[in-house]
C-alpha cells in the first residue's frame, strides 16, 4: 500500500505548480460570449493575405510541374518503379504510333488507388522482388534499344530519366529488335500471376485487376481490364488477356469470403418478457473476444470471454439500475485484424 | 492585493481590459488543472473556457474570504465535473487493474515526464480521475469527494485504489519500455 501513497505524492508534487498556455481560440471565445468585439482582426482572414497565400500556391504548384517535366537523377526507388513501365510498354512489337502514354495513366491509375481494395495483376512489390542486378541490366538494355536512333545522346543510366524519354520522344522499334532478356521476365510474372486467394470481408466492394495487355476475357463476360463488384459469396473469376508479349495468359482469382460483421445492441430490458432480455453480441468466427460492461462510475459489472453469453442486468444477483453502461468489447476478426469498441448501451426499465 | 482589488472591480464594472487581465493572469494555472480533469486538449480549453464564464458572471459572490485564485480554481474543479457528468464521457482506456502489482516492485519516476503523467492521468476513466484528482492533488477527503460526486465513501475509497493501481502498472510498463530501448 506504501506504493500507493506514493504514486499519489508523487502526481501531487509535479502538478501542484503546473500551468500550460491554454489555446487562442479560448479567450476569443469568452470574450464574444462577454459580448466583447475581438480585440485584434484575424490576419489569416484579411484578403490580402487570402491573395498572397493564392499567388504563392499557383507558384509553387507550378515550379512542381516545371520540376516534373525536367529530365533529373533518380533514386534507386524510382527506377524500379518506371523500370516497370518501361517493361511493360517495349514489348518488341512494331511501333508506329507515338507515345503510348495510355497504359502508363492506368497504371499510375492503379497505383494510387488506395482507397479501394485493388487486386492488381502485377503488383509494384513483386516486381522489386527481381534480383536488382538483373533489374539494372533490363533496364539499360531496353533504354538502349529504346534510343538507339539517338545513341550519342544517350547518358550514363543512373542519370537518365527513362519514363521522360518514353513519352516525349517515342522510339521507332524495328521488328527484329532483341530483346533476350524479356522472355524470362514475362514467365517469371505470370508464374506470379496466374492463381490468387483473396480473402475479402463480406459485402466489400472488390476490384480485380488482369496485367496489362488486350482482348481481356473475363468469366463474367466483362472486356475491361478490371472488373469491380460487392463481395456477396465465395467465387472464382478468370481472366484471358493476350499480355504485352503477345502471349495468351490466363489468371485466376480465388474470391474467399470472410464475415466480419458485428452486432453490438444499443439497448436491452431485463424484464423478463422474452424479448431483449439478454445483453449479447453477435458475430461469427471472433477469435479471442471479450466483453466488459461498466457502470457510470467504472465499476465492472460484466465480463466474458464467451461470445455466446451475454449480461442478465444482474450484479451480483441483484437487478442493476436503469441507465446507461459501457461496453468494452475486444476481438480478432476473421481477417485477423485486432478490434476493440468502446460505446454506451442502455439498460431499459 | 490593491492590484487584484482594482481588477476584480474593473471586472465587474465590466471592462474588457481588465477581464482580459483577470484571463491571463490565472488561465494557464486553471487550463493546467483543467488538463488533469479531461480526457484531451479539447475537452480541457472547453472547461476552462465555460469555468471563465462562470467566473466572469459570478464576480459579485466572490467575498474576499479566500483568495481569489483559490475560488476559481473551485470554479474550475465544479466546471470539470459538472461537465463529465454532463456530457456522460466516460472510457478513454482499457481498465486492466484487477490483477493489481506485485509490492516488490520498485518504481523509479526519473524517466517519466510531465507530459507522460497528464497522459496517464487523462488515460484514467472519468470516474476515477475525477477520484484521483481531487483526493491525491487537490487534497480533498474521501468524505468532500463523496459529496461533491454523490457517491458513497466506499466507493471513493476503492475507485483511487483502482486508479493508483491503473497509474502504477501504466509507469512499469513504460518503464519497461525506456529499459528495453536503452539496451
Amino acid at each position: 500500500m506504501k506504493q500507493e501513497d506514493e504514486i499519489g505524492e508523487f502526481f501531487k508534487q509535479k502538478f501542484e505548480n503546473y500551468s500550460e498556455t491554454p489555446p487562442k481560440r479560448v479567450w476569443e471565445n469568452i470574450a464574444s460570449r462577454l459580448g466583447h468585439p475581438p480585440s485584434n482582426k484575424n490576419f489569416f482572414k484579411q484578403p490580402p493575405f487570402i491573395i498572397t497565400i493564392t499567388i504563392i500556391g499557383v507558384a509553387a504548384l507550378l515550379s512542381v510541374i516545371w520540376l516534373i517535366r525536367q529530365p533529373k537523377p533518380t533514386s534507386m526507388n524510382q527506377i524500379v518503379k518506371r523500370e516497370h513501365i518501361i517493361i511493360i510498354d517495349s514489348t518488341p512489337q512494331p511501333r508506329t504510333q507515338p507515345a503510348q502514354s495510355a497504359p502508363i495513366d492506368t497504371l499510375k491509375h492503379k497505383l494510387n488507388d488506395k482507397n479501394k481494395i485493388s487486386i492488381s495483376g502485377i503488383e509494384p512489390s513483386q516486381l522489386t522482388k527481381l534480383p536488382s542486378s538483373q533489374s539494372q541490366d533490363i533496364q539499360s538494355e531496353t533504354h538502349q534499344n529504346l534510343s538507339s536512333k539517338e545513341k550519342t545522346e544517350v547518358q550514363p543510366i543512373q542519370t537518365e530519366y527513362p519514363y521522360q524519354t518514353e513519352i516525349t520522344e517515342p522510339p521507332e522499334i524495328e521488328p527484329e529488335s532483341t530483346l533476350s532478356q524479356q522472355p524470362s521476365i514475362a514467365t517469371v510474372e505470370s508464374e506470379i500471376l496466374n492463381y490468387q486467394i483473396i480473402s475479402v470481408c463480406k459485402g466489400e466492394e472488390v476490384v480485380l485487376i488482369a496485367g496489362d495487355g488486350q482482348n481481356y476475357q473475363w468469366s463474367n463476360g466483362t472486356q475491361n481490364q478490371n472488373i469491380t463488384f460487392q463481395a456477396v459469396d465465395n467465387c472464382i473469376y478468370h481472366v484471358a488477356y493476350t499480355n504485352t508479349e503477345g502471349k495468351r495468359v490466363k489468371q485466376t482469382f480465388d474470391i474467399h469470403l470472410l464475415n466480419c460483421s458485428i452486432y453490438i445492441p444499443k439497448a436491452f430490458s431485463p424484464n423478463n418478457d422474452g424479448f431483449n432480455d439478454i445483453y449479447k453480441v453477435e458475430a461469427e468466427g471472433l477469435v479471442d473476444f471479450e466483453i466488459k460492461i461498466f457502470s457510470q462510475w467504472g465499476e465492472l459489472v460484466f465480463q466474458s470471454k464467451d461470445i455466446h453469453s451475454g449480461w442478465d442486468g444482474r450484479i451480483h444477483g441483484s437487478r442493476a439500475p436503469s441507465g446507461v453502461y459501457i461496453y468494452q468489447i475486444r476481438y480478432t476478426d476473421p481477417n485477423s485484424q485486432k478490434r476493440a469498441f468502446f460505446g454506451t448501451l442502455t439498460l431499459l426499465p | 492585493m490593491k492590484d487584484e482589488t482594482l481588477l476584480i472591480k474593473g471586472c465587474l464594472e465590466g471592462n474588457a481590459k481588465m477581464q482580459r487581465r483577470l484571463y491571463n493572469t490565472y488561465a494557464p494555472k486553471m487550463y493546467g488543472i483543467c488538463l488533469r480533469y479531461a480526457q484531451n486538449q479539447d475537452e480541457a480549453s472547453d472547461i476552462l473556457q465555460e469555468g471563465f464564464i462562470k467566473v466572469f458572471t459570478k464576480l459579485q459572490d466572490f467575498r474576499n474570504e479566500g483568495s481569489l485564485e483559490g475560488w476559481i480554481k473551485k470554479i474550475m474543479i465544479n466546471t470539470a465535473i459538472n461537465f463529465y457528468i454532463k456530457e456522460k464521457r466516460y472510457l478513454t482506456t482499457n481498465l486492466e487493474t484487477d490483477e493489481g502489482i506485485s509490492e516488490q516492485v520498485q518504481i523509479s519516476y526519473d524517466n517519466l515526464q510531465l507530459k507522460d503523467l497528464l497522459k496517464l492521468v487523462q488515460g484514467l476513466p472519468a470516474g476515477y480521475r475525477a477520484i484521483f484528482n481531487l483526493y491525491e492533488i487537490e487534497g480533498y477527503t474521501h468524505k468532500e469527494i463523496s459529496e461533491i460526486l454523490g457517491i458513497s465513501i466506499n466507493t471513493s475509497k476503492t475507485q483511487l485504489m483502482h486508479a493508483r493501481r491503473f497509474l502504477q502498472k501504466q509507469i512499469l510498463s513504460i518503464e519497461k519500455q525506456t529499459n528495453s530501448i536503452k539496451r
